[in-house]
């Protein structure tokens, strides 16, 4: 770890590190311990999925997420759903002076440029929407305060999820998003919403099921994504991501369970790149108790507005077998540079068509067998009724 | 605020006055964290909210329990089950003595709580004496989330700027920023060492990079048995499993939870 460490300083640094080391723990046997690796003491990159084929980073923490907790996870976090989520009313179309489904989309998508400005996580933006749209089931919007509720929600969604460096103060919220209103209005637009949501701010939004779900998937079918080219769970996670908030954006999506959401975007993926993807979908959805109606009404609708979009079809390009032949043989030397990857931002970016997207990764795969077949699906199905 | 009466000051918290009161019906003693919301202008804090938020869904015998929330136009107020003592005031009574099955009770509910914790995927990031609250029949329990957060999937990168610096881990002390339940654990030995020491504090002096200051604390050629030479050998072997350096290596709560030197809990201490 020292030596990894001063690699990376300059050489005073180096000095101070390894002195800080020694007297930091001088007992023999705990300096025996010290195996840190640089990779554990990393900086900057903002994203990172815990796939199971995760390299060393993914080691640090495969102890705690792993695949069958996250199910553990995602089955609470289901049973929440259950009791405590509501269908929500549809908006009047015009006449009055509560705002329409278009506003709450326009609203949506400014809160979402937004939080790439402040360089908010997704989930924190996610949240922001999840809660406006609970406000406005609890009261009336006008059209003239929406601007002032949504920068309120995204406030408090900031403060709930983000560490206390990222949270802007009031003042450069208000500015920055030239929202109109002043800082005592949003402050008291945030408690009326506190006060009307009895504080249960936090709810497992569509972007949490996602994950928890992709997760799954991924801890059960790890050579899902084998077969792709430049493809691994965390580029595929943070297009999932990209596509997820167009739907979010969009009223009459919104309105559905959040879960119901997250595994109808799964199925829409799962079809382009797996042959067999309907008995893999029907593993998933044993697992999320999304009935068959919700999800096929969901996944026409879902598929409509990414159709409109241009997003529907991801563009999955297949290897090429001589490629992953070798790939396969790579494997070794590159397991440890995989998964960490900070693509979530530049995929955000909209104007990017999928093809012109995939530039980086060098992810060997780890792959030691192509396919998946249907025995594979009956294991999982029985894996996910033992645990 | 007419359903309290405040009876008196405890303390000064993270970001708020704590005062003793009694519920004027039920005749309740809880504790009241007040927080002033007309200081600036940044409405409610970060940390009274993400409190909040994962108080609520917390519900465990050794996590302080929130009653309700109140708030004026002014202030806010959180209305917690009181407790008696924390474990910092406690170790400055007990005169330097504290007797092993207290530390093992004490010890095997600071993990019971902290296994809760992590198993609803939630971070504490600040243990410490201060916010561990001890009941006068023998109970702990986990309080101050002020700085906890929930962590999920995929793992981001979180502050570095966490956790009181005796008891931040190495890794974490170098600005590691991705960290997981491991943070918490190398907190649980620093607090384990510290019990079995009835109160000194096993890196005390530790100062942050890169205008850090070092006590050289140990000579290299210390033993564990120096270190803790109250504690028997399980309790060293526990020790040493939760301060290991790397973080993927620190034991996780709930293998702590089973280890040998839980094996003669007295039972009225498991159920506490």
């Amino acid at each position: 770890m020292v030596r990894a460490y001063a690699e990376t300083c300059s050489s005073d640094d180096q000095l101070v590190m390894v002195r800080l080391h020694k007297e930091l723990i001088g007992c023999q046997d705990v300096l025996s311990s010290l195996r840190l690796t640089l990779h554990d003491v990393s900086f900057g990159k903002p994203f990172m999925h815990l796939g199971v084929s995760a390299g060393s980073g993914g080691r640090m923490l495969a102890s705690v997420l792993n695949g069958e907790r996250t199910l553990q996870v995602l089955r609470a976090a289901l049973d929440k759903e259950q009791q405590e989520w509501k269908p929500t009313l549809l908006r009047p179309v015009v006449g009055s002076q509560e705002i329409t489904d278009t506003e709450r989309d326009r609203a949506a998508i400014w809160l979402v440029q937004l939080s790439q400005t402040f360089d908010f996580a997704p989930e924190t933006y996610v949240l922001a929407i999840s809660i406006m749209d609970r406000v406005s089931q609890l009261v009336k919007i006008r059209t003239k305060y929406l601007r002032c509720v949504a920068i309120s929600c995204l406030y408090l969604a900031v403060k709930t999820l983000e560490d206390d460096e990222v949270i802007p103060v009031t003042l450069d919220l208000v500015r920055k998003s030239q929202c109109g209103c002043s800082i005592s209005e949003v402050l008291r637009m945030e408690m009326v919403i506190l006060d009307k949501l009895n504080w249960n701010v936090k709810t497992t939004t569509a972007i949490d099921f996602l994950h928890m779900m992709h997760t799954v998937m991924m801890w059960r079918f790890p050579h899902l994504l084998t077969s792709l080219k430049d493809m691994n769970p965390s580029r595929h996670l943070a297009l999932l991501t990209r596509k997820l908030l167009i739907c979010l954006c969009h009223a009459d999506l919104a309105r559905d369970r959040p879960s119901a959401v997250a595994l109808a975007l799964i199925s829409l993926e799962l079809e382009q790149i797996f042959p067999q993807w309907l008995s893999l979908l029907m593993a998933l959805q044993n697992v999320a108790q999304v009935g068959n109606d919700e999800l096929i009404s969901c996944r026409e609708r879902m598929a409509q507005l990414l159709g409109q979009r241009g997003q529907l079809i991801t563009g999955y390009q297949l290897k090429k077998s001589s490629q992953s032949l070798k790939s396969k043989k790579r494997k070794v030397d590159e397991t440890d540079t995989d998964d960490i990857y900070d693509g979530i931002k530049r995929l955000y970016e909209d104007n990017c068509g999928p093809s012109d997207k995939i530039t980086i990764t060098k992810r060997g795969s780890c792959a030691s067998e192509m396919h998946q077949d249907a025995d594979d699906i009956h294991a999982f199905v029985q894996a996910v009724a033992a645990v | 605020m007419q359903k309290y009466e405040k009876l008196e000051k405890i303390g000064e918290g993270t970001y708020g006055t704590v005062f003793k009161a009694k519920n004027r019906e039920t005749h309740e003693i809880v504790a009241l964290k007040r927080v002033r919301l007309d200081d600036d202008d940044e409405g409610v804090p970060s940390s009274a909210l993400r409190e909040i938020c994962l108080l609520k869904e917390l519900k465990h015998k050794n996590i302080v329990r929130l009653h309700d929330v109140l708030h004026s136009e002014r202030k806010l107020t959180l209305v917690f089950e009181y407790c008696d003592q924390d474990l910092k005031k406690y170790f400055d009574t007990c005169n330097g003595e504290i007797d092993p099955d207290t530390v093992k009770s004490f010890m095997y509910q600071l993990l019971r709580g902290l296994d809760f914790c992590h198993s609803n995927n939630v971070l504490h990031r600040d243990l410490k004496p201060q916010n561990l609250l001890i009941n006068k029949n023998g109970e702990l329990k986990l309080a101050d989330f002020g700085l906890a957060r929930a962590f999920g999937i995929p793992v981001r990168f979180y502050s570095a700027e966490v956790v009181t610096l005796w008891y931040r881990p190495p890794d974490v002390l170098f600005g590691a920023k991705m960290y997981s339940t491991s943070i918490d654990m190398w907190s649980a030995g620093c607090i384990f060492a510290e019990l079995a020491n009835a109160g000194r504090p096993l890196f005390p002096g530790l100062t942050q990079l890169p205008n850090y200051r070092m006590f050289p604390m140990y000579h290299v050629t210390t033993t564990w048995q120096q270190v803790v030479p109250k504690l028997n050998s399980k309790g060293r072997d526990l020790l040493q499993c939760l301060l290991v350096c790397c973080p993927a290596d620190r034991m996780s709560a709930d293998e702590a939870l089973q280890h040998s030197y839980f094996n003669d809990l007295p039972p009225s201490a498991r159920h506490l």
